[in-house]
């Protein structure tokens, strides 16, 4: 979850994560979709979103698509809610309860 | 690029989101509406009685609830409700703000936008919270005929 959070603090790196989230892609098509971005810097980013159990690759001939990991985007999308609903408010009253 | 979701403050107290779905609006429509649809992006109905000055309460997945009443509903076109949380410790309280969806044909498929007003404070939490539901809701939607580019 952390290198989840971690992996997910950079701009860059949550724009190709929600493309391939929707289609799966290349470096070349992921390269193609963001020109501000350079090819090595787009390898780099998806190498940490891999690292983060965020992205897999799948192997077809010379080339590697990527796709995100629906299950590890599933469970950081529940984790996440918890600091949107009131849980949260519930979670920090309690650990300033804890700390007096 | 193709923008699936977008989401930004736009105004004092105000977020809009606006996201793409592979589907007509009549689709689209049964995704924001029906008991079936609902559990899988947004989370469980508790109430959800669909016509004009009727509940809603949805329970998401940390337990807590939102809840509020329908003020509008133009099948397949726009749905607006009020919204605040049922559980507490928070000062937003049911039917405090005000949720406007609409859809609108989008190439092959819809846009569908959200409006959330009179957040005050709570307008980032917002935006973090739909953003998450509306990403979920994209997934539902078949991507084989989506091009990236």
């Amino acid at each position: 979850m952390e290198l989840a959070l971690k992996a997910l603090a950079h701009e860059g790196r949550r724009e190709i994560l929600a493309l391939i989230s929707v289609s799966e892609s290349s470096v070349n098509d992921l390269a193609e979709n963001f020109p501000d971005i350079s090819g090595p810097a787009v390898s780099q980013h998806l190498k940490v979103l891999r690292e983060a159990g965020l992205v897999d690759v799948r192997q077809e001939g010379t080339f590697r698509y990527y796709r995100a990991n629906a299950d590890q985007l599933e469970e950081l999308r529940q984790a996440l809610e918890v600091f949107w609903s009131p849980a949260i408010d519930r979670l920090n009253a309690e650990m300033r309860k804890d700390a007096t | 690029m193709r923008n699936a979701l977008h989401a930004e403050v736009t105004g004092d107290g105000e977020i809009t989101l606006t996201a793409h779905l592979v589907g007509s609006p009549e689709v689209a429509w049964d995704y924001l509406t029906s008991s079936e649809h609902l559990p899988k992006w947004l989370g469980h109905p508790v109430i959800f009685d669909l016509e004009v000055g009727g509940g809603i309460e949805v329970e998401v997945d940390s337990g807590d609830r939102f809840a509020g009443t329908f003020v509008a509903i133009d099948r397949p076109r726009s749905l607006v409700f009020t919204w605040g949380w049922r559980s507490g410790p928070v000062d937003i309280a049911p039917g405090a703000t005000r949720v406007e969806m609409t859809l609108e044909p989008s190439g092959e498929g819809s846009e569908l936008q959200l409006v959330h007003r009179d957040l005050g404070e709570w307008a980032e939490r917002n935006i973090v919270g739909w953003s998450l539901k509306f990403s979920r809701l994209i997934d539902l939607f078949p991507i084989a005929d989506v091009d990236p580019r």
